[in-house]
């Protein structure tokens, strides 16, 4: 069963001088946990602002549940979660009474569950909004999104301001969510973020969408960046190994862009005098670049 | 619907009992100023300055400053009155829908299971109710401070002038909740509602004076409130009423309507 269906939908603002999203098909299956990657002014948010109909969209369809986003957007809200990346609530409430208020709008809240989300993220709900740091105004925008147990989360770029700890907490729980029968659609510029949580994901970059991919395919990809910090002058033909789409020299040595296991090419690296070495992910512009060609 | 009313009421119950208090502290001064101010032949000093400054200053024809219908009206509740509980009303509906785009709380408050036309009619609801309130209670201060002080007027007065009140105060709650549609912040809603309440003010006092704008004086706001009469007189005219009620009308369902359209 489709929860989400998105039928070549366009957003332009601006009286079309500004692209949002254009042509943007896809569908999300019921259970299922989809990334939407891309980097920032991707479209990502507008594709969540289109779904939640905070903004209309300039042509093309989408439903939620089988239902229009437009006209049916109370119903489909009844059992939707959201997450922004970053929450605005009203400075002059506490964490419970941010609770009761946004409550007030659900049905059947498990106050188990509740009680359950706000200790694991060890929120203090009797402080002010006004006075949470970033990260604990993160964690009760988890708590809001999660307690009515929704059947749909829509995420954007949920972690951002969460310490690493709360993330991997947060990561746990949204992986929980399958057991109520949640599907979730979250968005993230971060690679590692989707190949941890992800079922599938989609590749969007200047309003496009790239690509879908199981996740199984995205992982094996393994985009890498590998920096090489040497003084020695490496042969072409050690650097030019199955896999490496991008070889620079740079000031400190050379910087790689890799996909695929990276044994083989450390190994040849070995021979040389090498300082040091740093294998990290690259940045999305990087990998769309290279490997999406765009 | 009924969690945002109750919500916004709570949030708005200190703001709303300090404009309270600064009225009413007001209201005692100039009602405590007042037998002292009777005592000296005001009227006649006034008949002495020129006629036009006079006019300027809220002091339409047949105003009489030695009665305290005249002397609130002129010192009081013409503008001042209105500036204050302007500010309140263009800050609490300017805060519904610019505001929150401003402040970017409407994200999350409108990804809920609520309409848009409820969201913000829940909250200017809270608006109306707590101007009208204002008004109610600023009538009951002035009744009782005017026992107090040993002052005749007239219940009838009173309550025709607060009828009215409620009604020009709603209508320029109707006026902020469409600004608040279209206006980027909410000090813009803020500014330009009392900018209109202020410059209906000075364009009938203008009307007062040109005689080349005797004509255009309908178009004034003011021209549907006049405090002296309305508390001496007792009197409300159903035409001002429906005017008033009009334009609380039309503001806000124009107001709603660009709402339902707007991107957010």
């Amino acid at each position: 069963m489709k929860i989400v269906e998105i039928n070549k939908l366009t957003k332009y603002y601006n009286h079309g001088k500004i692209l949002g999203v254009k042509n943007l098909t896809l569908d999300v299956d019921a259970g299922e946990i989809f990334g939407f990657i891309g980097p920032n002014g991707a479209g990502k948010s507008t594709t969540i602002r289109l779904l939640l109909d905070l903004i209309m969209p300039t042509s093309g369809s989408a439903s939620i549940f089988g239902l229009n986003i437009h006209t049916d957007t109370i119903q489909i809200k009844k059992n939707i979660g959201y997450l922004p990346g970053e929450i605005f609530l009203p400075d002059v409430l506490t964490g419970d009474s941010c609770i009761k208020y946004y409550g007030g709008f659900k049905q059947d809240i498990d106050k188990k569950y509740l009680a359950d989300l706000i200790q694991r993220f060890d929120l203090d709900t009797k402080r002010k909004v006004k006075d949470y740091s970033k990260g604990n105004k993160q964690k009760i925008a988890v708590v809001l999104a999660l307690m009515h147990k929704p059947k749909l989360l829509i995420l954007d770029e949920p972690t951002s301001g969460l310490d690493p700890l709360n993330q991997a907490e947060f990561y746990k729980i949204i992986r929980e969510t399958k057991k109520f029968g949640a599907t979730t659609f979250f968005s993230t510029h971060i690679l590692e973020e989707a190949e941890k949580l992800c079922d599938r994901v989609g590749i969007i970059k200047e309003g496009e969408l790239l690509k879908i991919e199981n996740i199984d395919e995205f992982r094996e990809k393994n985009i890498r960046e590998i920096h090489i910090d040497t003084s020695s002058v490496l042969p072409l033909s050690t650097l030019k190994q199955e896999g490496v789409t991008k070889i620079e020299r740079t000031t400190t040595g050379y910087h790689l862009i890799t996909t695929g296991k990276n044994g083989k090419i450390l190994q040849s690296l070995a021979k040389f005098d090498i300082e040091d070495i740093k294998v990290s992910e690259p940045s999305l512009e990087e990998i769309f670049m290279h490997y999406y060609k765009k | 619907m009924i969690n945002i009313i109750i919500q916004k009421l709570k949030e708005q119950r200190n703001g709303v009992i300090y404009y309270a208090t600064g009225l009413f502290a007001y209201t005692w001064l100039m009602i405590g100023l007042f037998p002292s101010m009777q005592s000296f032949d005001i009227d006649a000093y006034l008949k002495q300055m020129p006629e036009e400054f006079v006019k300027f200053f809220g002091g339409a024809e047949g105003l009489q400053y030695s009665k305290i219908e005249g002397f609130l009206s002129m010192e009081y509740l013409s503008i001042f009155f209105v500036v204050i509980i302007t500010f309140y009303l263009a800050s609490s509906a300017g805060s519904v829908i610019a505001g929150g785009i401003e402040k970017r709380t409407i994200d999350f408050d409108l990804s809920q299971p609520i309409s848009r036309t409820k969201y913000a009619l829940s909250q200017f609801v809270v608006t109306l109710k707590y101007s009208a309130a204002l008004v109610i209670f600023n009538i009951l201060a002035m009744y009782l401070l005017c026992l107090a002080y040993d002052i005749d007027i007239k219940i009838s007065g009173l309550l025709a002038f607060g009828l009215t009140a409620i009604l020009f105060m709603w209508a320029l709650t109707g006026i902020a909740a469409f600004l608040s549609s279209v206006m980027k912040s909410r000090i813009s809603v803020v500014l330009i509602t009392v900018v209109i309440a202020f410059g209906s003010y000075v364009f009938l006092s203008l009307c007062n004076i040109i005689d080349k704008l005797a004509d255009f004086k309908f178009i004034s706001l003011y021209n549907l409130y006049n405090p002296q009469k309305l508390l001496e007189s007792g009197h409300v005219e159903i035409k001002d009423v429906v005017i008033l009620f009009a334009i609380f009308s039309i503001g806000t369902i124009a107001s709603l309507i660009i709402f339902n359209k707007k991107d957010i």
